[in-house]
């Protein structure tokens, strides 16, 4: 109980000093479907190093909070936590119906930490379509609180994981969340509009829920350009005056308020610049979506008096190159054209002057 | 007195009718309708067309001009479709082939012989009038070789290049040009354009008289015959000079004729006549000798396979796009492809169609006339010979010419013939 | 006559060009355009209602299936798995047995597209173009060579040869990926694909392939028939077939009639009198040649062995006189 008060002590502080310094907490917790690069995951010896920022004796929290706060804005030093794969994951991998997720930490997409796996109770919440709510049970993974789950059906799952702690009389709410999917085009029974709708959790305090394409069961994927509509709710009551900031691999970030319908829409911009003929077109990129609320509200939790809440929800996304991109009607008419208009006339210049003999006496209708 | 017998007693010309020449054809007339009974009543028709074109020299009618043929592989559509009339100028008659023995040498064909001694001759019988244009396919070397003696008589010759390969492409593509180079001969000649319209009536109406020949074919598939072979002899001799229309209608009628006599149940011959088919040099009026004594023997002829009957009229054109240029391919591609002539390097398609001839038609024998001096039927005896040995079937070999000194061996070896035909059938049954 | 052969001499005597124009068509409709009334029939029709047609197709050609099974990589493929690439398989094989190569000359859409073109040509009064025999002996071999590509590819691609961008190799160049989606209003598959040089490349081909498909198909008959790997692949499988093209040679006068109105321009339907079965690798089944057959009984379309179509006299007659006064 003591350790567990620990880490939320280490990560709100982090989170207070990040506020102040980018305008949006610095140690947003959020899951990822990413693996950690294997350089990081073999470097067990350096994660036990580590693991002292996040697992923490109260005694020496100050200092450790610095450290975390520094840890983290020069997080470039320790390579092996920077290690993402910058080719996103190979395609097919949504196809399948075993995932796994990582905790993370920090809003820089690329080099945020991985949460370790000393505390490994945390429970998360699995809800399917049909609203049924499972409990995941989180194990650690190279030392790492990682969960895995077998998706027993097609469709959308969303993994939420609350964690409370209050500081300076101010209830500290993370709610981090990921969505799922198990997608398919040539499975049977299955209901492909239905398979496709968000999942809505009304018992979360606070909630970003994605719109979704109504073929996002089978094939359809976000592809930079597009725009993506996010809502805001509490309880499953849309939101109105949320500030929801998107922020992408390059660390861009685009705030924008939710309106009175708790609509906050963004387009998703391009990230990914490689060299022409490296380019891969089922690169995937990663969004993160960041939702802050605070809120009125008195109680105690813990022992510890509050009288007022800050939400803070965060939803992954991934997204792929434009077929804009890298597909050229132009290139492709032209083609066909030429092709017509120089195949059609090769074969009327064939069929009037090959030195077939014999055939130069000609009829037609104007023998 | 003596002034009185010197008068010169002047010497009246003797009207066509009753010259030797008329004579010849009025006896074999007589002869196929006197001496056989129950000839069909629809006959009528053609035994007065004959009567008046070859016993009387009546004029013979035609529209546009007048392109004559030597040989079934010209294509009579396309003179048709040019508004002019096509018309076979191969000729049965002993008398011509005695005036074209003048000419030619001793040992050519007689058809050949009075042909040429029919167009050479002052008063041509039939009374068609002379030709505008005489088309001569390049088939047989006599026929080949004749060109140019129309030539000298004062006639306009062309000639139709005929391959002698029917199988390769070349020979294919050889003769569709021929066929197109002709057309564009016949545009020349009758100033007329050929149109998708023009083409297609001319198709339409050699397809109706194709029509009306098959059905006829097809009567003479009953057994006992509804019909005899003169008659049908007759009817396809009469195509080479008829009106087309005229006799279309003319075997429209027959065909109604022998449909009532179908159903009566009506027998041309006794049941057990010997079926005959028969195949070689082309009988042509009024040399019938052949199939006349094979009849008057008792025998039928019920199927035949020459150019002046069956293989004139059989063969139907298929058009798979009825625009000019598919059309006229079409017709070039029908008139060699199935074409039994002799005159090809190979004669497999002739031997099989003998052979579906004889299964069909049920023929009890086979008898294969040739022309004295035909090279080429003669040639091909051996291998139909031993095509029907191999199938069982029995086959008399004549060889023969329009002379009529031969009628008495001739009688003699087809009454011989015919009899081992039904001793044959009773041996089987 | 009985009502049975009153039947049969109706069937026998049917304007051909017609009945296969509005059979043509109803196929047409049901495989571009079925999907959208709902109509599935399944993913292993073996003709080419394109699976790119996402919306209207009313079931989807087998190749494409095919090709993806075929590209799985070799462990999956050779395993337990493997057993739904021989289910599919046994599927198609079904539907094809009851058609035989029908499936081309009645079902198609790319032949009825294909036959659409050699319409308009027609009305343009402007002819067609044949192979010369030389040609047809050496072009009709190509489509062998597809169907070989069609299975080595995909399988390459399983055992790791080649790059998993040259997934479905046919469906890329085949003229239906390009052709059928346009009649769906879907023009995204006209596009070349610059995001690798594979796929740059396949597009290049498709397109090319789309043009050469619109200038051959314009000037031969059934022009993309002849290289098609479905219909080698048709071919090959064709054994118990049970829609079959039958010649009893003994009737047949080799007057080519046949050979003259065929699209394939097959020879052997004309040449051949000892063959009973008639059917060839090039041959569509489209059944021209027997309503081209003025023999009796040479030619029939038989169904499980019963006579269905035969050629006659009497319809031949009837097909083959345009212009005939007397109105018969």
């Amino acid at each position: 109980m003591l350790r567990r008060k620990a880490v939320f002590a280490a990560v709100l502080y982090g989170l207070v000093q990040a506020t102040f310094a980018t305008g949006v907490s610095a140690e947003v917790l959020w899951l990822s479907e990413t693996a950690p690069s294997k350089r990081a995951a073999s470097a067990n010896a350096d994660d036990v190093q580590h693991e002292h920022h996040h697992v923490m004796p109260p005694a020496k929290s100050e200092a450790a909070q610095s450290a975390v706060a520094s840890e983290v804005k020069s997080a470039k030093k320790h390579d092996h936590d920077t290690g993402i794969n910058p080719e996103g994951e190979t395609p097919g991998k949504d196809h399948q119906p075993d995932k796994q997720l990582w905790l993370r930490q920090g809003d820089n997409i690329k080099s945020a930490q991985y949460v370790a796996a000393a505390n490994a109770e945390e429970h998360f919440k699995m809800i399917d379509l049909g609203g049924q709510i499972t409990d995941v049970v989180t194990a650690s993974d190279g030392g790492r609180l990682s969960l895995k789950t077998n998706l027993p059906k097609v469709g959308f799952y969303d993994v939420y994981l609350e964690q409370r702690v209050v500081r300076d009389g101010k209830l500290q709410v993370q709610l981090p969340k990921a969505e799922l999917l198990w997608a398919s085009c040539v499975a049977k029974d299955v209901d492909e509009e239905a398979v496709a709708k968000p999942i809505i959790n009304v018992s979360s305090p606070l909630e970003l829920v994605r719109e979704h394409a109504a073929d996002e069961g089978c094939m359809a994927r976000l592809v930079w350009g597009d725009v993506v509509n996010f809502l805001v709710l509490s309880f499953g009551k849309p939101v109105a005056g949320v500030p929801v900031t998107m922020i992408t691999q390059e660390g861009w970030r685009n705030t924008v308020v939710s309106d009175k319908t708790g609509h906050a829409s963004f387009t998703v911009i391009r990230a990914y610049f490689p060299k022409w003929f490296e380019f891969k077109k089922y690169h995937t990129d990663t969004f993160l979506t960041v939702a802050e609320m605070d809120t009125d509200e008195a109680g105690e939790l813990g022992g510890e008096r509050y009288t007022s809440a800050h939400y803070v929800t965060t939803l992954p996304g991934k997204y792929r190159p434009s077929p804009y991109d890298y597909r050229s009607y132009a290139w492709g008419l032209g083609i066909a054209l030429f092709v017509i208009v120089f195949g059609g006339l090769a074969v009327y210049l064939y069929r009037r002057r090959r030195l077939k003999p014999y055939q130069e006496e000609r009829i037609d209708d104007k023998a | 007195m003596a002034t009185e017998t010197s008068k010169v007693i002047p010497i009246q010309s003797v009207p066509y009718s009753r010259s030797r020449q008329a004579g010849e054809s009025q006896d074999v007339l007589d002869h196929i309708v006197d001496d056989f009974q129950d000839n069909p009543e629809a006959m009528q028709y053609f035994y007065d067309l004959f009567r008046r074109i070859y016993c009387h020299g009546e004029e013979v009618q035609h529209e546009g001009m007048l392109v004559g043929t030597t040989c079934i592989q010209a294509p009579e559509e396309l003179i048709y479709a040019f508004g002019a009339t096509p018309m076979r100028l191969c000729n049965g008659s002993y008398h011509y082939d005695q005036k074209g023995a003048d000419f030619m040498p001793a040992k050519s064909c007689s058809l050949v012989k009075a042909t040429l001694g029919m167009l050479n001759a002052d008063n041509v019988i039939p009374k068609i009038g002379k030709p505008d244009l005489i088309v001569n396919p390049t088939t047989c070397d006599q026929k080949k070789k004749s060109s140019v003696m129309m030539e000298g008589m004062g006639y306009s010759v062309y000639d139709l290049e005929f391959p002698n390969v029917k199988e390769s492409e070349a020979a294919r593509v050889y003769w569709q040009r021929s066929v197109r180079q002709f057309a564009a001969r016949l545009r020349e000649l009758t100033g007329r354009k050929l149109t998708r319209k023009n083409l297609q009536e001319a198709m339409a109406k050699t397809g109706r008289a194709q029509a009306a020949f098959r059905k006829l074919h097809s009567y003479r598939l009953k057994s006992p015959s509804l019909i005899l072979g003169k008659d049908a002899f007759l009817v396809t001799n009469a195509y080479f000079f008829d009106d087309i229309d005229r006799w279309t209608k003319a075997v429209e009628k027959l065909n109604e004729e022998l449909a009532q006599r179908d159903q009566s149940g009506f027998k041309a011959v006794q049941s057990k006549a010997p079926r005959v088919l028969f195949t070689g040099s082309p009988p042509i009026f009024p040399n019938l000798k052949l199939p006349l004594l094979i009849e008057e023997s008792g025998g039928v002829v019920v199927a035949d396979e020459t150019c002046s009957a069956n293989r004139m009229l059989y063969d139907m054109t298929a058009v798979d796009e009825w625009m000019v240029n598919d059309m006229v391919d079409s017709l070039a591609d029908k008139y060699l492809k199935p074409c039994t002539c002799p005159v090809f390097t190979r004669n497999d398609d002739r031997r099989h169609r003998l052979l579906d001839l004889v299964s069909t038609f049920k023929a009890d024998g086979v008898v294969y006339q040739s022309f004295a001096g035909c090279q080429v039927y003669e040639m091909e005896y051996r291998s139909v010979a031993e095509e029907f040995n191999r199938a069982g079937i029995p086959m008399l070999f004549v060889e023969t010419d329009y002379s009529h000194d031969d009628k008495g061996q001739l009688s003699t070896r087809i009454e011989a013939f015919l009899e081992s035909l039904k001793n044959r059938k009773k041996q089987r049954a | 006559m009985t009502r049975l052969e009153a039947i049969r001499t109706a069937v026998n005597n049917v304007q051909f060009n017609r009945f296969r124009f509005w059979l043509q068509l109803f196929f047409f409709v049901l495989l571009v355009y079925g999907g959208f009334l709902g109509i599935d029939l399944g993913k292993s029709l073996p003709t080419f209602a394109c699976g790119y047609n996402q919306e209207g197709r009313g079931g989807m050609c087998y190749l494409m299936v095919f090709q993806h099974q075929l590209a799985w990589p070799w462990q999956k493929l050779f395993s337990v798995a493997g057993l739904t690439v021989l289910s599919g398989f046994a599927i198609f094989y079904l539907w094809f047995i009851a058609l035989n190569k029908g499936w081309c000359g009645f079902v198609c859409p790319v032949g009825t597209i294909q036959d659409w073109i050699t319409s308009l040509r027609r009305r343009m009064g402007i002819r067609y173009s044949r192979y010369s025999w030389e040609q047809f002996k050496w072009l009709a071999q190509i489509k062998y060579l597809l169907l070989a590509l069609m299975f080595i590819i995909p399988l390459g691609i399983g055992g790791g040869w080649f790059q998993k961008d040259m997934k479905s190799p046919f469906c890329m160049i085949c003229p239906g990926r390009t052709v059928i989606p346009l009649f769906g209003g879907d023009f995204s598959q006209l596009s070349i694909d610059f995001s690798s040089k594979t796929n740059m490349i396949m597009t290049g081909l498709g397109l090319t392939v789309m043009g050469l498909f619109f200038v051959g198909s314009f000037v031969k008959k059934r022009f993309f028939c002849f290289y098609c790997p479905m219909g080698a692949f048709h071919y090959l499988l064709s054994k118990p077939a049970l829609l079959r093209l039958r010649k009893d040679g003994s009737k047949c006068t080799r007057c080519g009639d046949c050979f003259r109105v065929c699209d394939q321009e097959i020879k052997d339907i004309a040449d051949d009198v000892t063959k009973k079965e008639i059917m060839t690798d090039d041959c569509i089944l489209c059944m021209k040649c027997v309503a081209a057959c003025p023999e009796q009984g040479a030619l029939k379309a038989t169904f499980a062995g019963i006579p269905i179509f035969e050629s006659t006299e009497e319809g031949f007659i009837k097909r083959m006189h345009k212009g005939r006064q007397d109105g018969n």
